[in-house]
Parts: C-alpha cells; sequence; structure tokens
C-alpha cells in the first residue's frame, strides 16, 4: 500500500533493470519530500527571525528584508507542491 | 513592545527643561537654557572623526557615520545612534564564494552521470532542492552580517549578536564604564582592507565587547576614545546624563 501511494506505477520502471530499483526510488523520493518539509520548517523560522531581527534594529532596508523572507517562504512551498507532484 | 517606543522610560528633553526651570535655575534662565544646549550637544562639536564623516542613509555600509533613520530595540527617546558598524564585506566573501561554487555541483554532477540512475523527475526536483538550499545558504549568512551589529551612542556601546537563527544576545555598556580600549589588526587582509578588531573593556563584572572584523579600527578606537573624553567633561561640568 504504502509502495502505491508513493510510487505511480510505470514512472521511471523501465530504467531500471535491477529489482530493488523500485525501493531505490522510494527512498530517494521519501527522502527529498522530508527535506522539503524540514526546509518548510526552516523558512518559517527565517520568517519569525526576521521580524525579531527588524524589531531589533530598525532600518529602512526591514521591509524589503521581510519581503524575502516571506519570498523565500513561498519558494519552499511552491518547491514542497512540485515534489509532490512532479515525483 | 520595544523601549523606544516607550516614552516612560526616559525623559524628554522639554520636561528636564521644565524641571530644571523648577528646580532652582529659575533665578538664572540663561543657566538652563545653556544646560539644554550642552545636552544636545552635536557629536560634530566633540569629535574630529565625525567631523570628517558624511551623515548616511546606504543601510548596507559596515561603517555608518551618524546613520539616518537607524534605531535599535532598547534605544532611549533622547539617545542617539553615532556610529553604526558591521563586519567588513571583505570577510564576506567567504561564503558568497562557497555559494557560487555550490552553483555549479549539479552541472558537476550532471557532466559526470552521477544522478543518471534517477529518472529525470527526480534529477530535476533534486537540482531545485539543491538550489532552494543554497537561496537558504545565502539568506542565512546575508542576515548574520547584517544584523550582528556594534552600535555606538551618545550614551553607551551596544553589541548585537545573533548567534544562529535561534539564539540572540544584545549586550551593552554606558560609555563611562569603560576602561580600556584595545586596536587589534593582523594578517594580509587587515593590512590590505584596513580591518581589524576593537576590544573595550568595561568596568566591574561586565564583558569585554568585541567588535570584530570592523572597518577603520584606528578610527572606531579614536572616536571611542573622543567619547570617553567628552563624559568625562559631562561628569566635570555636571551635565552628564
Amino acid at each position: 500500500m504504502l509502495l502505491q501511494i508513493f510510487f505511480q506505477p510505470g514512472s521511471g520502471l523501465t530504467t531500471f533493470p535491477i529489482d530493488g530499483a523500485n525501493l531505490i526510488l522510494l527512498l530517494v523520493k521519501v527522502l527529498l519530500l522530508i527535506g522539503a518539509i524540514l526546509y518548510l520548517v526552516f523558512s518559517f523560522v527565517v520568517v519569525r527571525q526576521i521580524q525579531v531581527m527588524r524589531n531589533t534594529l530598525i532600518t529602512p532596508l526591514a521591509g524589503v528584508i521581510q519581503i524575502v523572507g516571506i519570498v523565500h517562504l513561498l519558494f519552499s512551498i511552491g518547491v514542497l507542491l512540485l515534489f509532490l507532484l512532479v515525483l | 513592545m520595544p523601549d523606544i517606543f516607550d516614552g516612560t522610560t526616559t525623559q524628554p528633553v522639554a520636561e528636564m527643561n521644565s524641571q530644571s526651570k523648577s528646580g532652582g535655575l529659575e533665578a538664572n534662565p540663561l543657566e538652563a537654557t545653556t544646560e539644554i544646549s550642552k545636552i544636545l550637544r552635536p557629536v560634530d562639536e566633540y569629535s574630529q572623526v565625525m567631523q570628517q564623516e558624511q551623515a548616511s542613509d546606504n543601510p548596507f555600509k559596515a561603517f555608518l557615520a551618524k546613520p539616518e533613520k537607524v534605531f535599535f530595540a532598547s534605544q532611549h527617546y533622547e539617545e542617539k545612534v553615532l556610529l553604526l558598524l558591521r563586519q567588513h564585506p571583505i570577510t564576506q566573501v567567504k561564503w558568497i564564494v562557497i555559494s557560487i561554487l555550490l552553483c555549479f555541483v549539479p552541472f558537476l554532477f550532471q557532466s559526470v552521470g552521477l544522478l543518471s540512475f534517477l529518472p529525470a523527475s527526480y534529477q530535476f526536483a533534486s537540482t531545485v532542492g539543491w538550489y532552494l538550499v543554497i537561496l537558504g545558504y545565502v539568506l542565512q549568512s546575508f542576515l548574520a552580517w547584517f544584523y550582528n551589529v556594534y552600535i555606538v551612542t551618545d550614551e553607551r556601546v551596544v553589541d548585537v549578536d545573533f548567534y544562529s537563527l535561534l539564539f540572540k544576545n544584545i549586550s551593552s555598556a554606558k560609555i563611562d564604564k569603560i576602561e580600556d580600549i584595545t586596536n587589534q589588526a593582523g594578517g594580509v587582509l587587515a593590512a590590505a582592507f584596513d580591518l581589524g578588531t576593537i576590544k573595550v573593556q568595561t568596568a566591574g563584572t561586565e564583558a569585554e565587547f568585541e567588535f570584530e572584523n570592523v572597518p577603520q579600527p584606528a578610527k572606531v578606537a579614536a572616536f571611542l576614545n573622543e567619547m570617553l573624553v567628552e563624559e568625562e567633561k559631562e561628569k566635570m561640568e555636571g551635565r552628564a546624563n
């Protein structure tokens, strides 16, 4: 069941001559997804940390840095969605 | 809410003016006016270092004299930021070079065929993930440089440290608590780009302040010495705040 959820039949199977190919692909997929989820958490922390930083040191650039942090967070969300779609 | 917005923590100058007038100085209004003007004495009047520096609003500068529109969390109402320091930009070249080199890693993998056993979609996902990690590394390194600052105000020195994304340390010491200022510079980079470390020893149990790899360390040390002299003068003249 787990294999069916993570691995759609036919995708890339033909490129693997060995029997353990499915397992390797599944492993790579799980690792990439876990990485993307952890990165998403990291992006949230970055956004929160930018808020703390901009409250500590108030500069004219604070707004721009906040936007960069949010864009970075959106990127990481996008990458997670991309991984879910592509893999 | 940061203290900067809290007017109750310090005494506004206008309030001080009225108090001094009612506190026995009414016999000599000129004295009261002179006292206020002394408190608000511009830094250019007592600092030769600052006389040579132009006020700037460029937030990227590592040596930002008389910064405009720059404040910090525990700043008092009448406290003015006179100097803001960061590590010299040349010290940041390391992570910039690393980031640029890391950008080429996927091409290297492709040329060697290290990921060729994976389907194209997996290779694409790995590459996208790789560049996202580089983006995160660049962002974190920039934030660490931009927000790790050393601030000199007309009252104190402040060291703002963000050790990582999760830990921060803000320490400050009043100018009159400074006992010793050491300017350390050594190495090729320091000689070539005029950078060094300023160590500020304070009285009592307070920790030593280290302004690491700041630009123009001689100028910074000279300015701190001028601030010390000014603080002593203020004490002698009875206008210390």
